[in-house]
């Protein structure tokens, strides 16, 4: 069969429609949109937007694919733990459809990078895991004036929308500033259902393909809102602020990088404005026989993966402590963990607000512990 | 779905803040603005960045918070 032939088969029923055509298939073909993240949003957008035929894909992402990543980004396989997350995708969508073009950047987009690896696209999806990078996509989109098609998840929750299309509003009209890392847990601290990724990106992907066929009405100046646990969709309108310092009248922004205001580095986040220690005087005050309570604020999947039980610790998760206060032992310190040292944060300022007077957050968690003191125990 | 008598936008979120103490820090900043990575929506409609917290709200308003989240 001929590549035209080929092609005239694979995408067949979304050409006979009406909205597409083979003008609209042509112009999916044509198109180049560049896909920040290669995670949960941005497996199932890059998936469809290959599978679509859109052209050229840049996926950009700087991590490896780990085994906690799949249960929710389908882009990869357990034989790609390990992989850069872009070749796996690069792999993955090539076998899906080899007539896209796929452009693999293994970094992290930032104040540097971002103009120069987006310029030149018709559609940025957002896909990334972070603050700082949202912002920096959103103020480069605005400089660049190329549609941004936004997603975003946490636990059983999702976000959409599309920003910067036309004179519609921008992520900063919506969320001017980013927040402190202590008071967001990323999806790795607060969990995310491996599914939900699958909507929002699926929407993404949807808004994109809208987008280059110019088809349709998008999400622009609307925020969709899904709650999956009770599965309810929710539609707010968003204003363009007149005086948003992305794209607010007479504004440009300067691209700069958040990562000082949000203090991306985990262990940093988990720390702010609470008592701790760590790792290594745990360990000494443990090996001195230190009488203390030993608190770990994990769920108990997470307590079968790696636990200081050996110690002494023991298990209250997060969501239980209010009911089970009377369990812990607060008449000597207590010493409060969990993986990264983030949620353990949020424990302690709980336990002092509920009158426990010495408590202290261990910083890095267990996962510190597994990689300094107990290098048999699994990270995770 | 929390149900409070209030007349504004700032007195439905300072009536959640006395249920809960701990939210009122999360909305606002020391002095008393709508934090930057908050959004309220009344009846569905976005009310800005300063957040409308003097905004006289009608019996039976929709005030919706949506904070910022960064999952991906």
């Amino acid at each position: 069969m001929s590549t035209s032939g080929e092609e005239a088969v694979r995408y067949h029923r979304q050409m006979i429609l009406p909205q597409v055509g083979t003008e609209g298939q042509a112009r999916l073909s044509a198109a180049r949109v560049a896909i920040i993240g290669a995670g949960g949003l941005g497996s199932p957008g890059a998936l469809y937007l290959a599978a679509a035929g859109v052209g050229h894909l840049t996926i950009v992402d700087s991590d490896e694919v780990d085994l906690s990543n799949l249960h929710r980004q389908i882009l990869h396989s357990t034989s790609s733990i390990g992989s850069a997350k872009v070749e796996s995708a690069e792999k993955t969508l090539r076998d899906l459809n080899p007539n896209v073009t796929v452009q693999t950047i293994a970094q992290r987009l930032n104040a540097s990078n971002a103009l120069d690896l987006l310029r030149g696209h018709d559609v940025v999806v957002d896909g990334s895991d972070n603050f700082p990078t949202r912002y920096v996509v959103n103020d480069a989109c605005v400089l660049l004036g190329i549609p941004l098609v936004y997603g975003a998840i946490f636990r059983f929750e999702g976000q959409a929308s599309v920003f910067v299309e036309g004179d519609g509003p921008c992520y900063r009209c919506l969320f001017r500033d980013p927040p402190p890392a202590d008071l967001v847990p990323n999806c790795a601290e607060a969990g995310v259902l491996g599914s939900l990724p699958g909507i929002v990106g699926s929407i993404q992907a949807t808004e994109t393909l809208k987008l280059l066929l110019g088809t349709g009405v998008t999400l622009s100046g609307r925020l969709l809102l899904l709650d999956a646990l009770d599965m309810e969709f929710r539609e707010l309108t968003i204003s363009r602020d007149p005086d948003c310092p992305a794209c607010g009248e007479g504004k440009a922004p300067e691209l700069t990088d958040y990562e000082e205001l949000c203090g991306v580095t985990e262990q940093e986040a988990g720390t702010h404005g609470v008592p701790e220690i760590g790792v290594d005087v745990l360990k000494a005050r443990l090996d001195r026989g230190e009488d203390m309570t030993l608190l770990d604020v994990r769920e108990q999947h997470e307590w079968h993966i790696s636990n200081l039980g050996d110690h002494g610790a023991s298990l209250i998760p997060m969501g239980e402590i209010f009911g089970r206060l009377d369990e812990i032992e607060t008449d000597r310190t207590v010493i409060v963990y969990c993986r990264t040292g983030q949620r353990s944060a949020h424990a302690v300022e709980m336990l002092q607000e509920l009158g426990v007077d010495h408590v202290i957050n261990l910083r890095g968690g267990i996962n510190d512990w597994a990689a300094r003191i107990d290098l048999s125990m699994q990270q995770y | 779905m929390v149900v409070v008598d209030a007349t504004t936008p700032g007195e439905a979120l300072a009536a959640l803040d006395r249920d809960d103490r701990r939210i009122g820090s999360h909305l606002f900043t020391d002095d008393g603005s709508l934090r930057g990575y908050v959004s309220l929506f009344l009846n569905g409609n976005d009310l800005g960045p300063d957040g409308g917290l003097d905004e006289n709200i009608e019996r039976d308003a929709d005030l919706t918070i949506v904070p910022s989240v960064a999952g991906g």
